[in-house]
């Protein structure tokens, strides 16, 4: 069902990105995000201090680092020693970014709904709605002015996961247009590394999904046949609601004076006079908010508006899922290679056999786009049959070729690809049926291209923040083959990943004091160095891959087999300042304790959580946060009564896009916070400056001051260092930084989201107790 | 013990204006509504806008003979009434010193020291932002913040005093909650900092710009000396149990003050000139040349009445679409344990501010200030 049913309304446009970098730094450990708090063992290694960082850090992050200024723990990591990605900045390329994201509609750069369909193959061009904008918006800020929505990395330094967060999607005008509220933030699905290897992470493509119950939506048919359609499907196929799905590919960056009025800059060049330029640019800013500039990424986009029914996952796609099993050979004018296919969603609904192919065929920039507004088109990856296997026979159903997938066809439905099954009675029945055979996807040559998945789990609260001593239920929704899978048993795992910086694999949270090899290490080229991916003995050992850049560097991607380098052990890489602790975040309420032995012979202590799914499909999972981190749990499907499944010690990043992953964020306690606190001031209420005091001894230090250097942006609205400033918000930063706005609220950004509960109770106190009551001469009990 | 300006430039009160402004206006003790509020009120309830505009001219007159200021200028800044340390201030006509550090620096700069130097002593608009300079302003003055300054009136200071919520002490102990007299006046001002920039000051003066002497406290210990050019002008009284909200401002204001947007863009005003505020701009303006380039821009006396919406671009600018100065001021209150009610009101999982009265029921456990915002400043007398 889902997008894929009937009717559809389809939109194309471009979506922009704007992080702010200096806290998202792919490279440097600059940020320690499980304490919150600047890495200060990194920094001292630049002399760089708690004292002098108020005049040594600014200037630090905007200047250009040379590779032989790195320490060689960061080079150590995988991927993070290309030379070509050196003197690099700190703060990357968005200094001043504030977070927002959304549609672009600047000058003839247009985000619009193009068209729709009331059933397969009758395009639908011309309506009251076609060729309006559409666009997510953030929570009103005092003004009527619309508020852009925001995105956040769940992690600074995992970026497999982006949680999007918006107020509503509004699609057309006051004359014909539909505004949907939100009920559900989005966390971006299928994120595709995979496809970096073919240029750079401008090939990277991911699929965001979000949906709304009826009564959040607010309809002006006006003359729209599209709208009206809409709504009356809505209402006679009982569906709960819609749902909206769109795919963003193609991100490029530095594309400023051709998407905004910002100024023009080249954050990717090295070149000394580049790097000057940027480094300049950015001390401008800091020294007048009148010189604060964004530097936006930015994606084409391509979505669908349809049905929602009961049963589907909110927030990602739902029903059959094919997932690559080979690579397929891809062609162009300039080149012929090869790269697995991405995700594909289908559905069967008559005898129309509906395709999701948003970010099934990679694609590449024209090259005489790219220093403008890029355009893609698809690779020529081969034409295709989909089918079934019956007794050993492949049954093809439906054919497609390149002009059904080719850039033209996709822009047009949004990827979408309906195909007319060309079937008997009896097979037709057989691929209807509930016990259907599962769909396989293969190259007119014969080669199985991707088959489909037996089961997908979804965890709605995905992304969540929560603090340690809190508990939390999570509730996952199973699909086998695409339907609820009842009374099924889910084994959870926890892992986490081992380094302050980039983007790297995941292992098995574990509770005992062993070792084994985390990567193996080439001291005359690190750019070679490569990961360890150890498992339990007795299991299937996942291949193992290395990384040439990362980030935004993310460039090719090699198989490894040199064994010849030096193998770092956890224990040793553990000392220094990029390593995280592989011990558990969380503690689960149905807690199983398990062994295994890695191939080192380490006996690994480890926990899991056995759940079980209910009439719904849906399994719940209670959590308690012990320890701060970013812990992603897994989920691995009972299917045989008399074997658990194999849970991996490790496994590789670039499979999360295939799996069922849940990242969580828990924010560190800080329990004698608040004691030292109403102490601190209990010492100086008397004076006549304590309320000076209070600030430069304790609230600043302890609380703003990581946010006011890292989320310069804030500069200009509320800058974090000042007290006059922010008392004069007092009552503005009080809601802002509430717990309520902390889930959901776009403006819950930079500071609050990131705010561990003891920080946050510290500064009501502080706001209400003393800001709000001009500091009174009297102390807090 | 408090030291005091002579006061010979402080002597001359509103009851001293003798000029009439307009045909059918007399400036004569104006601030109490010439001892005939029930006159006046007839009056202002006839044609609100002229009447402000009367009052606006009343205001901008020359306080003495002797003296360039007007008689706005001659009413009690917010600094000098809520002190720092939450004493007592001094009598309404008398004021503390202008800082010397101040005067050693006018002198050298080749200023007045015998003028009257305005404290421009906060940046922040009640939204916690500022409002950057930009467009048409040099680069020495981009990204900078246009300044504020409150005063008020004899009445509002007298009744402060009375009541002793001049300072926290007093506020915390209020039972019950405040109504100023009918004869209640503030101002809320907003300046344009030029500096010592002199083509800057020419340039604003022939855009009809007010300017004037004036000082603020940089970073807690410097300060910072020059002239500055007064964008906009709120001006309330008490002649209504709601207070009468009038503002006005200068018709330029888009060449030097820009929004909060990156990057910025001119900024206006949305709200205003009203259709009735643009008929009297018009019959003032052609009267008055030294205030032809200051534009009412509307005036609200009644909850619920039109216009709904009444801001100042260089006072309420970010949050334009929803600044009613009647609903927001409508909200002042304070208690004990709570503090300052707030009017950032969290909704949709956002900030809104009020642009209707909120309902009783809303200041439960607090005293209402009558509408008086600038009681916020009062400090603490430790």
């Amino acid at each position: 069902m889902s997008v894929l049913n009937f009717p559809r309304i389809y939109c194309n446009g471009h979506m922009f990105w704007n992080p702010p970098t200096a806290n998202n730094n792919d490279v440097y450990p600059l940020y320690d995000a499980v304490k919150m708090d600047l890495n200060w063992p990194f920094l001292s290694y630049y002399g760089i201090t708690p004292d002098n960082a108020r005049t040594q850090l600014m200037p630090w992050i905007i200047a250009p680092l040379a590779i032989d200024q790195v320490p060689d723990y960061v080079l150590q990591v995988p991927g993070n020693a290309s030379p070509s990605a050196y003197p690099m900045i700190p703060a990357e390329w968005d200094l001043f970014g504030d977070n927002a994201c959304g549609a672009v509609n600047y000058k003839d750069i247009r985000s619009r709904i193009i068209g729709g369909e009331f059933q397969a193959n009758t395009y639908i061009d011309q309506d009251a709605l076609v060729n309006k904008e559409f666009q997510l918006l953030g929570n009103p800020f005092g003004s009527n002015s619309p508020t852009p929505a925001r995105f956040v990395d769940v992690s600074p330094w995992q970026n497999t996961f982006t949680a999007l967060y918006f107020d509503k999607l509004v699609l057309g005008d006051s004359q014909s247009g539909l505004t949907l509220n939100r009920e559900y933030r989005m966390l971006d699905r299928f994120l595709n590394f995979n496809w970096g290897a073919l240029g750079g992470l401008n090939y990277v493509t991911t699929t965001w999904q979000t949906c709304f119950p009826k009564d959040n939506l607010q309809w002006i048919i006006g003359d729209s046949v599209l709208l009206q359609t809409l709504q009356q499907q809505m209402e006679q196929q009982q569906a709960q609601g819609l749902m909206f799905r769109f795919s963003t590919y193609l991100t490029f960056y530095d594309r400023n004076g051709i998407f905004n009025d910002y100024p023009p800059i080249n954050t990717r060049s090295h070149s000394p006079a580049d790097l000057e330029n940027v480094q300049a640019m950015y001390q401008k800013g800091l020294d007048n908010v009148a010189d604060i500039f964004f530097n936006p990424a930015y994606s084409r986009t391509a979505g669908t508006l349809g049905l929602w029914f009961a049963d589907e996952f909110p927030t990602a796609p739902s029903g059959r899922r094919l997932i690559p099993q080979s690579a397929v050979p891809l062609s162009n004018d300039q080149t012929n290679t090869s790269a697995a296919l991405g995700i594909t969603s289908t559905q069967i609904q008559g005898s129309l056999l509906s395709l999701d192919l948003g970010n099934t065929f990679p694609f590449y920039p024209l090259p005489n786009t790219t220093d403008t507004v890029p355009v893609a088109e698809k690779y020529q990856a081969g034409d295709y049959q989909i089918g079934f296997s019956e007794a050993g026979l492949f049954i093809p159903v439906a054919k497609f070729g390149f002009d059904q997938y080719n850039q033209a066809a996709f822009d047009k439905r949004s990827g979408i690809l309906d195909l007319d099954l060309k079937l008997d009675e009896e097979h037709l029945s057989k691929l209807q049926s509930l016990n259907a055979p599962p769909l396989e996807l293969r190259l007119i040559t014969g080669q199985v291209a991707a088959t489909q998945q037996k089961w997908t789990a979804e965890v709605i609260e995905s992304g969540s923040f929560i603090d340690v001593g809190d508990t939390k239920t999570l509730n996952i929704m199973v699909q086998c083959d695409g339907k609820p899978a009842v009374n099924t048993t889910l084994w959870v795992a926890e892992y986490n990943n081992p380094f302050m910086l980039t983007t790297s694999n995941y292992y098995l949270a574990f509770d005992n004091d062993i070792d084994f090899v985390l990567f193996f290490d080439d001291p005359q080229d690190r750019s070679q160095n490569k990961p360890s991916l150890p498992q339990f003995v007795g299991t299937a050992i996942p291949q193992s891959f290395a990384t040439l850049g990362s980030g935004r560097d993310l460039g090719a991607i090699e198989s490894s087999a040199n064994t010849d380098f030096t193998p770092i052990s956890y224990q040793s890489y553990l000392k220094t300042p990029a390593a995280l602790v592989l011990s558990p975040c969380l503690e689960f309420a149905q807690s199983i304790a398990k062994v295994g032995t890695l191939d080192n012979g380490a006996q690994v202590d480890y926990n899991l959580a056995k759940v079980q799914t209910n009439a719904q499909g849906i399994a719940q999972v209670t959590i308690t946060a012990v320890a701060p981190g970013f812990p992603t749990l897994r989920f691995f499907v009972q299917e045989s009564s008399d074997q658990d499944p194999a849970t991996p010690f490790s496994f590789n990043y670039m499979e999360a896009y295939t799996d069922f992953l849940a990242p969580l964020r828990v924010l560190p306690e800080e329990p004698n916070l608040m004691q030292d606190f109403i102490n601190y001031w209990n010492s100086i209420y008397t004076q006549k400056d304590a309320k000076q005091q209070i600030w430069d001894g304790f609230i600043y230090p302890q609380i703003f001051e990581p946010f006011y250097y890292l989320y310069p942006i804030m500069d200009k609205y509320m800058p974090l260092n000042s007290l006059q400033r922010i008392e004069g918000a007092i009552d503005q930063l009080l809601i802002l930084i509430s717990k309520s706005y902390q889930e959901e609220s776009t403006l819950a950004m930079p500071i609050t989201r990131d705010l561990p509960q003891s920080r946050r109770a510290v500064l009501e106190r502080w706001a209400n107790d003393l800001v709000k009551l001009q500091y009174p001469p009297r102390p807090l009990s | 013990m408090h030291r005091v300006i002579p006061a010979a430039l402080l002597s001359v009160l509103a009851s001293a204006v003798q000029a009439q402004t307009s045909s059918d206006f007399n400036c004569n003790n104006f601030f109490r509504y010439g001892d005939n509020p029930e006159a006046i009120n007839q009056a202002f309830l006839k044609d609100p806008e002229a009447m402000a505009w009367n009052w606006f001219v009343c205001l901008n007159q020359s306080a003495t003979s002797q003296s360039l200021a007007r008689v706005w200028e001659q009413l009690k800044p917010t600094d000098q009434v809520f002190l720092a340390d939450g004493d007592k201030p001094l009598p309404y006509d008398q004021r503390e010193p202008t800082p010397l550090a101040v005067i050693k620096q006018a002198t050298a700069l080749g200023m007045d020291p015998n003028q009257i130097f305005h404290n421009l002593d906060s940046t922040q608009q009640v939204d916690g932002l500022i409002l950057e300079m930009g467009n048409q302003v040099p680069a020495a003055q981009k990204g900078q913040p246009v300044r504020f300054q409150l005063l008020m009136g004899q009445d509002t200071f007298d009744y402060i005093l009375d009541k002793g919520v001049y300072n926290a002490n007093g506020q915390a102990a209020l039972t019950s909650s405040l109504s100023f007299p009918a004869s209640a006046w503030e101002l809320k001002t907003s300046w344009i900092w030029i500096g010592t920039d002199e083509n800057f000051k020419a340039q604003l003066e022939k855009d009809g710009y007010y300017i004037t002497q004036a000082y603020y406290l940089q970073n807690g210990s410097q300060y910072q000396v020059g002239y500055a050019a007064l964008s906009g002008m709120h001006v309330i009284n008490k002649l209504t149990p709601d207070w009468v909200w009038m503002t006005f401002e200068n018709r330029s204001n888009s060449k030097y003050t820009v929004t909060n947007a990156i990057p910025p863009a001119p900024m206006t005003n949305t709200t205003g000139p009203t259709p009735a505020a643009q008929q009297a701009n018009t019959n003032f303006q052609a009267s008055y040349p030294s205030l032809s380039q200051y534009e009412l821009i509307g005036v609200q006396y009644t909850a619920g009445g039109a216009p709904k919406l009444l801001a100042n671009s260089q006072l309420e600018s970010a949050f334009q679409s929803q600044s009613s100065c009647l609903a927001c001021h409508g909200t002042a209150a304070y208690s004990a344990q709570k503090g300052y009610f707030s009017f950032a009101l969290p909704e949709q999982d956002g900030i809104v501010y009020p642009t209707e009265p909120l309902p009783d029921s809303a200041f439960v456990g607090y005293n209402k200030l009558d509408f008086v915002w600038s009681l916020k400043r009062a400090q603490w007398k430790r």
